[in-house]
């Protein structure tokens, strides 16, 4: 592989290599024929995964598909960069508001990035149990303040990223209980204090 | 009517000071600028970088300092400082510029749907920026130069990448140039506002850079004037023009270039050219386009030293 | 706290900074010693950097920085003619500061300078209420002579002005007589660059530095062009003998809810930076000089909670804390010329 002919720092417009030899990765982009920098930060080539066992048998001549190509991307080591939620991300998220039909939730962390800025997102009332939807109400499943594991399941509207948790991993994970204590989860549908003793309903994740 | 939530001092307007004995002479000016230009910028523990670079391609090369540093403003999601020096030998003092990028984030609740990143920019003189005391409210110059800086780097962001989103761009200048009493007697601050714009451009691209928010390219700003000599017949193009070093300046083109693409985002040009003369819109802007050529060479400089230093 | 997830560091601290900071001031292990979520020990402050005049436009103008809290102010003079002092009386030698608005300090955030300070709105009440301490402050500590920001004039033998206002019956200048014909007004404009808790401090020192660097132009009135007329030649520093600076620690209780009992523990944490300014509801600033090698106290206040004892605030602890932090802003300000 030519690496050796690859700038290890980009800046944005920096041309890392043609696109008939790389597949342009995360902080890249394809114009006029090569990959493109669109970030600044330090140049990445990755190998293509080797098929498992051995390779096919070409009795065409094809042009490598795009799977057989190096990728290049960009990224900038050692400081974090904005994220975004997107569809099938788990996030979590606290909850700062409920109504009677959804809850409104902040996002605080996608995958392993902590989240500099907040975004808002919704978990309907048909979103948080995977079974028995018609039984769920919304104040016997989440409290403001709960922190939540949920997944994004869409883009939503121009306000809301709208969220999951119908799935026994997804839930509340921290909870706060009326007297101010933090709470353990005792089984899928409660938290209990462990000072007061008192329990509370909530949508419990399965503890990992 | 007063703003009650500043303080806004005594109630009759106030004279900045009339100065009766001229300009003091360059030779004393010049005493201080060493260490008084530097102090801002020791801000990071990234190594100073300076770039000297020599793009006057006019009979009389010049240097023009430029030092410009990522990182200033670590609660912001980018940042960047610039600053330019006067040139040697030469009136005025320079320009210190600073850029935060706040963003990508979310936008609000009011605000319609978008599949983009949508921009916003502000560009504000510090209230000590310029020879007259400015106000905190922004007045239509920084209306313009905002709206000028837009468009320049609306043309480099991939913005449906941050679907979604907004991204706030905040440009504070510090230092603008023309020190000199002249440069208000003589009208000659329209001219700077080019230079501004040019600054304004190149510390954003950078801040942008800073903040991860991907771009097709690094726009960078350039600014070249179209200048009388001092017996006023002969006219000559200048690259980042010093309105006073001039007798006049007839016209004035400041672009927003992205040099690996070739490609302008931006483009504004003030001014007449003389019919008779021998230059034309065309020559002036592809001299603002070889000064931002220029530009783009120290942001490039300064960004891989910055990711170069953060390695270890 | 929440020992049932397992949740990573930087997780923990952006889910809960409460818990998060209680227990890095209280590590379980010995081994550790207690620390801030920003790794300074308690009583530990940020060391300031300050630069002089490294504005050209302005009369005057430091910047300092204190960790990531950066803030530049520059001080402009301009005149103001006594006839167009509405309030304006020749007898007062006084209160000449104060009643005729002679310092004009503001404070800018909208910056961009942290993600909560955007420009396009009014100055938020942080804004307001700094500047307001600012002018109030720069009053009470006596900062400046007035004298310094008199303009006199002498007034021609032949000529006598029978239009002084009300001021007219305790002492008309007589002919012949110096008087003061108008004053400076010094416009104090401070730009924060970068935020990270702390504002007073840093624009308090901010501001001393500042005025120990302004030169005025010598200046004389023109009684054909009635207007005031300057010099460039051999301008004149401001007299600022004192040095007040100011400290500022927050007092973390480790509880997040108010209505629950304190137990009595507390932690005093000095140069507090954003996340510690929001997780603590009380606030103690001292104003102190130390010039001359005496204390001198121009101002405590104290905002919010009931842990910060009259005891606490005179102890020799607190005390020698805050001067050590005046040593340090006193050298750097000084140190910088």
């Amino acid at each position: 592989m030519a690496t050796d002919t690859l700038p290890s720092l980009a800046i944005p417009g920096t041309i890392l290599g043609p696109a008939s030899k790389y597949a342009a990765g995360p902080g890249t982009h394809v114009y006029g024929g090569n990959i493109v920098s669109s970030l600044l930060g330090n140049v990445n080539v990755t190998s293509p995964a080797k098929a498992p066992g051995p390779a096919k048998r070409l009795n065409k001549i094809t042009a490598p598909s795009v799977e057989e190509l190096s990728t290049i991307s960009v990224i900038r080591r050692g400081r974090k960069r904005e994220v975004l939620p997107d569809v099938g991300n788990t996030v979590l998220a606290r909850v700062v508001r409920l109504m009677p039909k959804q809850a409104i939730v902040v996002i605080q962390q996608v995958g392993d990035t902590v989240l500099q800025t907040e975004w808002q997102g919704v978990i309907r009332v048909q979103d948080v149990r995977a079974t028995e939807q018609d039984k769920v109400k919304i104040h016997e499943s989440f409290k403001p303040g709960d922190i939540v594991r949920a997944q994004v399941i869409s883009l939503g509207d121009q306000a809301n990223y709208y969220l999951s948790t119908a799935s026994n991993e997804l839930g509340v994970i921290m909870a706060t209980s009326d007297a101010g204590n933090d709470m353990v989860p005792i089984s899928w549908k409660e938290f209990k204090d462990p000072d007061t003793g008192v329990s509370e309903p909530r949508k419990v994740a399965k503890p990992s | 009517m007063a703003d009650r939530r500043r303080v806004n001092g005594p109630g009759s307007s106030t004279l900045p000071p009339v100065y009766d004995d001229g300009e003091l002479n360059a030779a004393s000016r010049r005493q201080r600028a060493p260490d008084a230009i530097r102090p801002l910028c020791e801000t990071k523990p990234i190594p100073t970088i300076c770039s000297y670079m020599s793009y006057h391609e006019n009979l009389e090369t010049k240097t023009l300092r430029l030092d410009l540093k990522t990182g200033v403003t670590p609660s912001a999601s980018g940042s960047a400082y610039l600053e330019i020096e006067p040139r040697e030998g030469e009136h005025g003092s320079g320009m210190k510029l600073t850029c935060t990028v706040h963003g990508p984030r979310s936008l609000p609740r009011s605000a319609p749907f978008s599949p983009y990143m949508v921009l916003s920019t502000h560009v504000k003189f510090a209230p000590f920026a310029t020879k007259q005391r400015r106000g905190y409210l922004r007045d239509s110059s920084e209306k313009d130069l905002s709206t000028h800086l837009e468009t320049a780097l609306r043309g480099a962001l991939i913005a449906d990448r941050w679907p979604k989103s907004g991204v706030d761009i905040v440009v504070t200048i510090i230092e603008g140039e023309s020190t000199r009493q002249d440069a208000v007697e003589r009208r000659v601050e329209e001219w700077d506002v080019m230079n501004v714009l040019g600054g304004c451009i190149t510390v954003a691209s950078a801040a942008i850079a800073d903040a991860g928010i991907d771009c097709v390219d690094t726009v960078s700003g350039g600014v070249a004037a179209l200048v009388a000599s001092k017996d006023g017949n002969d006219a000559s193009i200048v690259l980042d023009p010093v309105a006073l070093e001039h007798e006049s300046v007839m016209a004035a083109c400041c672009v927003a270039y992205l040099p690996n693409r070739d490609e302008v985002t931006n483009l504004w040009f003030k001014g007449q050219l003389p019919l008779s003369a021998s230059y034309n819109h065309q020559s002036l802007v592809s001299r603002a386009v070889q000064a931002s050529r220029g530009t783009h060479g120290l942001i490039s400089a300064s960004l891989s030293e910055a990711i170069g230093s953060t390695q270890n | 706290m929440a020992p049932e997830v397992g949740l990573s560091r930087s997780t923990f601290a952006k889910l809960s900074p409460h818990p998060y900071l209680l227990a890095n001031l209280e590590p379980s292990d010995d081994s550790t010693p207690p620390a801030r979520s920003n790794g300074r020990a308690p009583f530990e402050v940020r060391k300031p950097t300050v630069n002089l005049s490294s504005l050209s436009h302005a009369h005057g103008s430091a910047l300092v920085r204190t960790g990531d809290t950066t803030v530049i102010c520059g001080i402009r003079a301009e005149t103001i003619l006594t006839e167009n002092i509405p309030n304006y009386r020749a007898s007062n030698t006084e209160t000449e500061l104060s009643d005729y608005d002679l310092l004009v300090p503001n404070i800018e955030l909208a910056t961009g300078s942290a993600p909560q300070f955007l420009p396009g709105g009014p100055p938020t009440t942080l804004a307001q209420t700094l500047s307001t301490k600012i002018y109030s402050l720069l009053h009470s500590s006596k900062l400046l002579r007035a004298e310094d920001l008199r303009i006199w004039h002498s007034r021609p033998a032949e000529t006598s002005f029978a239009d002084e206002e009300e001021g007219a019956e305790e002492s008309e200048p007589k002919e012949g007589e110096k008087y003061v014909v108008a004053y400076w007004v010094l416009y104090i404009d401070l730009f924060f660059i970068s935020f990270d808790g702390n504002p007073f401090d840093a624009a308090w020192a901010a501001t001393v530095a500042a005025l120990r660097d302004t030169k005025l132009p010598q200046a004389r009135y023109d009684p054909d062009r009635e207007m005031i007329l300057c010099s460039r030649k051999d301008p004149k520093p401001l007299t600022v003998e004192s040095m007040p600076i100011s400290c500022t620690a927050v007092i973390f209780t480790g509880k997040e809810t108010k209505d629950q009992p304190a137990d009595g523990k507390f932690w005093l944490l000095a140069d507090p930076d954003t996340l510690e300014e929001s997780l603590c509801d009380e606030t103690v600033t001292i104003v102190i000089d130390c010039t001359g090698g005496s204390r001198r106290i121009l101002s405590i206040s104290k905002h919010g909670g009931t842990v910060m004892t009259a005891k606490l605030l005179t102890s020799k602890e607190f005390l020698d804390w805050a001067s050590t932090r005046w040593e340090d802003f006193a050298s750097a300000i000084t140190g910088s010329h």
